[in-house]
Parts: C-alpha cells; structure tokens; sequence
C-alpha cells in the first residue's frame, strides 16, 4: 500500500472516530427551558446607575423594573410597571401610585421609600453616570407607602417617560444600606422577572427565573448570556443553533443567517440615527451654504441600499420616526449634485477650495469613504479619517477640539425632540459648541425648544417640534444619514420582537 | 548576584513601562466620556471628572499612582468597580490555561516534526513538514482562528464555537494560538539538530556502537534544543500576554481580552495594571528561560559567573 493511501485511510478513520468521541453538537445538547444570548460585550457592573452600555443595560431591565415601561409593540406607548397609575397634580408636581405586594429577589419590600431614595440618589450628579436624565427633578415626597410625589424645578411633561428609560431602575435600599452600594455592582438585588445566578468575568451570566415576579413571568427556567465580541463567532454561534438569539448583527450578514433552516434575521428601526456632526463655528463649515452642500451631494438612498443592504430609512431631519414631534411630511433632502454646485458657488467658494476632514470610527471607515468620494465629486474636499472610540467620544463632547465632520449615532432617549434633538443640541448637551450660533437664548430655535420643554400643552409641544426640526433640516449642522436598523440572528425556536431602545426583555421571548 | 542584578532590571523596566503608558494615556483621552452616555451634557461630564480626581494636575495624579503602586494597590477599573488587580488575578486561570494547551500543542507537533525532518533531510517528508511551518508561520491567527472554527464548528459540529467550559472549548483557541510558535519550533529546531548532527561527538557516539534513536534524542536533541528553550519561553511569554485575537475571536476569557476592552475604553488603572502584570510575566519568564539555560549548558553558568 502506498503511503498516501495510508495516510487517507488513517484520516478517514480517526475523522468517524472523532465524530463517535464527539458525539452530539453543541447545539443539540442544549437544554429546552435553557435560553443562550450571544451579546458584543460583558456587564461590567450590575449597577444601573452606573452605566448606559447597552451589554450593561440588557441585564437591568430583567434584574430591576422601572415604574414605567415602554411598551414592546407600540415602542412609544408608556406603560405601567412599579407604577401603577401617575398624574400631574399641579405643574411641577407628578404624584405616582405604586404597585403593591412587590418584593426584591432578597424579600425586601418594594414602597415609596423605595421610590425617594432612589429619586434622591439619581438626581446627584458626579455620583454615577444617568444623573443628566434627572436634572429636572427638585425631590421626592412619600404621601403613603404607596403613594410618592416627585417635584420637578419647573414643569415636566416628561418625567414618566424618564423614569421609565436609562438609569432608572428601582433598587433596593435596605440591601444598599446593609451591604453598601459597592456590592450592587456584582450582586444585584431588584424586583426584575429574572435573578442573577452566576456571573463568569468575561465568559457569561446565567439569570435564574424569578417565580415571584409580579408581571409576566419568562418561559425559560434560565437564561446565560454569553459575552462574544467578535462579530464573526457571534454570526457563527447563531449559524450551528448554540445560541438562540444574538445581538450586534450586520446587514452583510443576514443574508447568511436567512439562507439556513436554524436562524432568522429579525430587525427594526432603531431609536438612534447615523449623522455627521459638523463643527459649525470655524471654517467653511461655519457657512450655512456648504453644509447644505454637502446634504445635498450625498446620494444617502445609494448607500443605504447598497451599504447597508438596505436595513434603514434615510434622515428627513433631526426627529427620528418615533420621536413625539417627527414630521411625516418632511422630506430628505435629495441627492442633487448640481444644487450642491450651485449652493458652493454661492458661499463664495471655487471648486476645491473648501478642504475639511470627516472623522468616524473603525466601523464607519468606509461609509466615510463613500461620502467623501461623493464631497470630491461636488468640489469639496473631504479626506476621510478613523479616530479610536475614546478619542471620538471625547469629541463628542467637544467640538473646540476638532474640525469638519464626526461620524455620530445620537439616540433618542425618550421618543421624545427633547430626549434626541434638545438633548444634543441645547445650550447644555454634548453637541452644544457645535452649532453655538443656534441654540443661544435669544434665537429662535433656542427659545421654541426651551418653550417645548416646560410647556404641559401637547398639541403646542407638538406644532413647535415640527417647526423647529424644519429649522434644524434648514441650518443643516450636521450631514443627515439615515436611521438604520438593529438586527439580531434569531433562532427558530423562539419567538423574539426587537426593540428599538435595544432592550431585551428575555420574560417576553416565546416558544415558536 | 546575576538573579539580583536582573531583578533590579525588572523593576527599573516596570517602572519604566508603567510611566510611559501613565502618560500615553493621560494625555490620550478622557475615561469619563467613555463612562458617560454619548451625549451627556457637559456639566455631567465635569462633574464625574471632579468627583474621579481627574482634574488634579498631572504630577499630582502620577504622584497618587505611584504612591498606591508602592503599596501593591494598582487602582480601582473605573468601569468594573472593583480592584484592577483582582480582575487581572480572576482571569489569570484562563489565560494561563490557553497558553499551556497552546504550548503543550505546538511541542508536541514540533518536536517530532523538528526532528524527523533534519534526519530524514531533504526528503519528501521533509519539504513537507518545511511547507506544513512555513505555513504556519505565515497564517494569521484570526484567519485560522476563524477557519477552524468554521470548519470544526460550523460545517461538522464537532466542537462549540466560543466559551470556556469543558475540554471541548479549548481545542479550537489551542490549536490556532499553538500554530506559530509550532511552526517557529519546528524550523529552528530542524535547523539545529542539521547542525548538531553533524559535529564530531555525534560521529563518535555513532562509531560507538549506539543505536541511532539514541544518537538522535539523547545526544543531538540534547544539545539541539537549547536555542529552543529560549524561543518556547519567549512565545510562551507572548501567548501569556498576548493571546488578545484567540480570546476575543473565541469569548475566551482571559487578561487579553480584558486588556483591551481596558485599551478601549480609557479605564486608566485597568490598564496600567495590565500593562504592569503583562511586564513582569515576559521579566519572569526571560529569568525561568535564564535559569533553564544555565541547567542545560553549564558553560553558560560559568560564563556569568566569570563576568
């Protein structure tokens, strides 16, 4: 016998002799009432005050409830959670009714003691990190066990939406004084439908089903998060059935995922929207006229569909499609090169003479490619850069630090003008020296936002937000996009909904 | 006197490595804005930074982190909120556990490998095993990490795709992290044994009477192996510092990984402690390759001690 033919055989049998050692796949040893997660990062703290990472938040919304909760298919709709019922009772003061018989996995009760010393704790800034969610609020005031009003400075028609949203999450103070706080971090204690059982630094977290929840209790026993930075394995974990559900997937990916029997792509717009932030106070960019420009030269419709497989809506303006104020008769601006010549030529500008950089991080090297590409052809000069995530954050922040474009994913945190576009964009957000010449009192965009925020009219609220996203649109200080969408790799076994907030809520995932 | 005078060394270079990167990374960015969500207001932003200390000068700042550095204290991960040292201590268990497979994998491919080939020199067994590390060397890792798991993972369904749990899980991140330094082994140790093979004790050993598997593993590998002594503790310093790309590709849950998510998102005293802890084990593992030097060529002994 010659030697490769040995070779062959020998390969050939220590292949079937492996696959008998082996045995089953991974996947078809998982155990029915078993739900596995795949997500991009691990928790690094259970407490949620401390954190608005979304790997972070996935586990407060099932560890902790808030008193309000958006609901999981009108996104927009506020429902009642620790809350059972709230008011205004007169303009600067909410009065929540608490839900009763609520117990923290540890059986502490759940009342409005509760309630105010976690208001009193969110409130202080330079404490944790959620405390501009809650700058509106002056104190809390128990008026029965059950029963708490929170005073704000000024009026806020918002509160119940923020004390439904980030940071939020009701936790227990009794344990907190017993054992301080520093203890949440690693062992959390809350009223969620689902208990922290086992936390593996960097590997997975396994939640244990919370048999005394009050609302809707999960179909799964357990749930074990696995924490899989890598898009790739996290793409592959979905493709052999080891995971049941799989956040952070791309759009080049779900074609891969549909193509099999074991997993599906499901999607929804996300409450966040992709944009380049401009710096409006230096350079060509300062000139209203280039930055229309540049709106209108980049064929966004082209590159969502081709980038990003067409997972995503182009940007009418700064509201997003869920935001209370979103116009839905405003329209994109057009790829119009031509216009864009015009309007350059306009500003004073030859051809070439505008030169500016547009930064983005790793992942949006190139999306920002392709938009300067479209910039060059119209005349402007636009060199694409990367910056590194802390870098760019800190840029977020500031914009005396940098000049032309950063690529940006502002959210909006509360469906609402004031949670996405004020919040940016106000005298006192992260984007304020950006476009300084706008939001200073005295402008009238300044003074139609600040008028929205106090203001208890709906309807008025409403016709305001709509003329100031036109304003906005108009003054164009950033490159609208698009609001793209977040998928995640589903196995067949499960039902599962996507949030726009990107929150999971794995008591609400079913059998399919 | 030379383990004394090394160890001096070693706290000069940690020193040295724990300043530079306290300054890389003090004037680099800013942990609070990573700390905080993407658009936090700006008086937010101030105030964490006040409350964190991080508005003291630089000077005093350093002075701080030196001062808790005497004491063994290397900080507090303003992400994790707990001791940087800890952390790094909790995921020690993982990554020593992958560099070991790692190493344990590459040694036994390449010893055998290594040696087959310089005896059966320029045979087809040879060019092959020449072309299996040459290869191996050249991949990298991601790319094999990914095929592997691809092929092992995806296709068959032998072996899970990430994790740390049962022995199933450490086989894919073993064999891509084992794959270089096999291949390094497998070259250097065939071109020394070629070398060693030839000299003049091997001859005699031969005309001895002594059978060949002798003359090969006893009396040429002896000698052969030194360089590649040096060279498996120099990767094995590597994997323990740096198997960052197996562990991110694999979930594994290891200091690389930890290191990096440190890296990424400005946690200062993560990082100096990492960058610390990485230093002393390359320091620590150059003084065992040292030592292991010494105990198989004592000409080496003789010559520091004659210095």
């Amino acid at each position: 016998m010659k030697t490769t033919t040995k070779i062959c055989i020998l390969t050939l049998v220590a292949c079937i002799g492996l696959t008998l050692f082996l045995g089953k796949s991974e996947a078809q040893q998982k155990p029915k009432d078993v739900l596995f997660v795949a997500q991009e990062d691990d928790v690094t703290t259970f407490d949620p005050s401390m954190s608005t990472h979304v790997p972070n938040v996935t586990f407060y919304n099932v560890i902790y409830d808030c008193l309000t909760i958006f609901d999981n298919v009108e996104f927009t709709k506020l429902n009642p959670a620790l809350a059972t019922s709230w008011n205004l009772i007169n303009p600067t003061t909410w009065q929540f009714k608490l839900r009763k018989g609520v117990t923290f996995h540890d059986g502490e009760p759940f009342n409005a003691n509760t309630v105010k010393f976690n208001v009193e704790w969110l409130k202080t800034p330079g404490k944790h990190t959620v405390a501009g969610n809650f700058q509106t609020i002056d104190h809390a005031e128990v008026v029965d066990d059950y029963t708490i009003n929170i005073i704000t400075k000024g009026p806020d028609s918002l509160l119940p939406k923020r004390l439904g949203a980030y940071g939020a999450q009701m936790t227990p103070p009794e344990y907190i004084k017993k054992v301080g706080r520093q203890t949440l971090n690693s062992k959390p204690i809350g009223t969620g439908p689902y208990i922290m059982k086992e936390w593996v630094k960097d590997d997975h977290v396994t939640l244990e089903r919370n048999e005394k929840y009050w609302g809707e209790k999960g179909v799964f026993k357990e749930v074990i998060v696995k924490a899989l930075p890598d898009n790739l394995t996290r793409l592959n974990a979905v493709l052999t059935g080891e995971v049941d559900l799989a956040s952070m997937m791309l759009p080049d990916q779900a074609a891969i995922v549909g193509s099999g029997n074991i997993a599906r792509i499901e999607s929804v717009l996300a409450a966040a929207q992709a944009n380049y932030g401009f710096s409006c106070s230096k350079g060509p960019l300062k000139n209203k006229l280039v930055r229309q420009a540049c709106n209108y030269a980049v064929d966004k419709d082209a590159i969502l569909k081709k980038l990003w497989k067409g997972y995503g809506k182009v940007s009418t303006g700064s509201a997003i499609t869920y935001d209370f104020g979103y116009d839905p008769g405003l329209k994109p601006y057009p790829y119009d090169p031509a216009k864009a010549r015009e309007l350059i030529k306009q500003a004073g500008y030859k051809p070439g003479e505008i030169s500016f950089d547009l930064y983005a991080n790793a992942p949006g090297k190139e999306l920002t490619e392709i938009v300067c590409a479209y910039l060059n052809d119209v005349g402007i000069n636009a060199q694409p850069k990367v910056l590194e995530a802390a870098t760019r954050a800190r840029w977020q922040s500031d914009a005396y630090l940098w000049q032309g474009g950063v690529l940006f994913y502002p959210s909006s945190t509360l469906y609402d003008l004031d949670g996405s576009l004020w919040r940016t964009h106000g005298p006192k957000g992260a984007g304020a020296n950006r476009w300084e010449e706008m939001n200073k009192p005295g402008m009238p965009f300044h003074d139609m936002m600040e008028k929205a925020r106090y203001s208890l009219n709906q309807e008025e609220r409403r016709k305001i937000y709509i003329e100031a996203n036109k304003i906005f649109r108009d003054e164009a200080p950033v490159l609208f996009l698009f609001q793209y969408k977040i998928l995640y790799g589903v196995n067949n076994r499960i039902n599962y909904r996507p949030r726009p907030d990107e929150r999971m809520y794995y008591n609400l995932i079913t059998f399919r | 006197m030379f383990f004394i005078r090394n160890l001096f060394h070693a706290v000069f270079i940690i020193f040295a490595v724990s300043t530079i990167t306290f300054i890389l990374l003090y004037v680099s960015s800013d942990p609070v804005v990573m700390l905080l969500p993407p658009d936090a207001p700006r008086e937010e932003v101030i105030a964490l930074r006040e409350s964190m200390g991080l508005n003291d000068p630089l000077v005093i700042q350093y002075a701080r982190f030196l001062g808790k550095l005497v004491k063994g204290d290397l900080g507090y991960s303003f992400f994790y909120k707990e001791s940087a040292l800890k952390l790094l201590v909790e995921r020690t268990p993982a990554t020593l556990e992958l560099a070991c497979f790692g190493m344990i994998f590459a040694l036994v491919i390449a010893i055998p490998l290594g040696i087959l080939s310089a005896v059966k020199y320029r045979s087809g067994f040879d060019n092959l095993s020449l072309g299996f590390a040459t290869i191996g060397q050249a991949v990298p890792i991601f790319w094999l990490a990914l095929m592997l798991m691809l092929i092992f993972s995806v296709f068959l369904g032998w072996l899970p795709t990430s994790g740390r749990g049962n022995w199933k899980n450490i086989v894919l991140p073993a064999l891509s992290l084992g794959a270089y330094p096999m291949a390094a082994i497998v070259r250097l140790l065939r071109a020394n044994m070629l070398t060693v093979l030839r000299m003049d004790y091997i001859t005699v050993a031969r005309a001895k009477g002594i059978r060949e598997f002798w003359v090969v593993t006893k009396h040429a590998l002896k000698n052969a192996s030194i360089p590649v002594v040096t060279l498996v503790g120099l990767q094995f310093g590597s994997m323990l510092a740096g198997t960052i790309v197996v562990e991110m590709i694999f979930g594994w849950p290891g200091i690389g990984r930890l290191a990096i998510f440190a890296i990424y998102h400005r946690d200062f005293p993560l990082v100096q402690a990492s960058v610390i802890y990485m230093a002393t084990v390359f320091i620590i593992i150059n003084l065992i390759v040292d030592f292991i030097y010494g105990l198989l060529d004592p000409r080496v002994k003789v010559g520091r001690m004659a210095l």
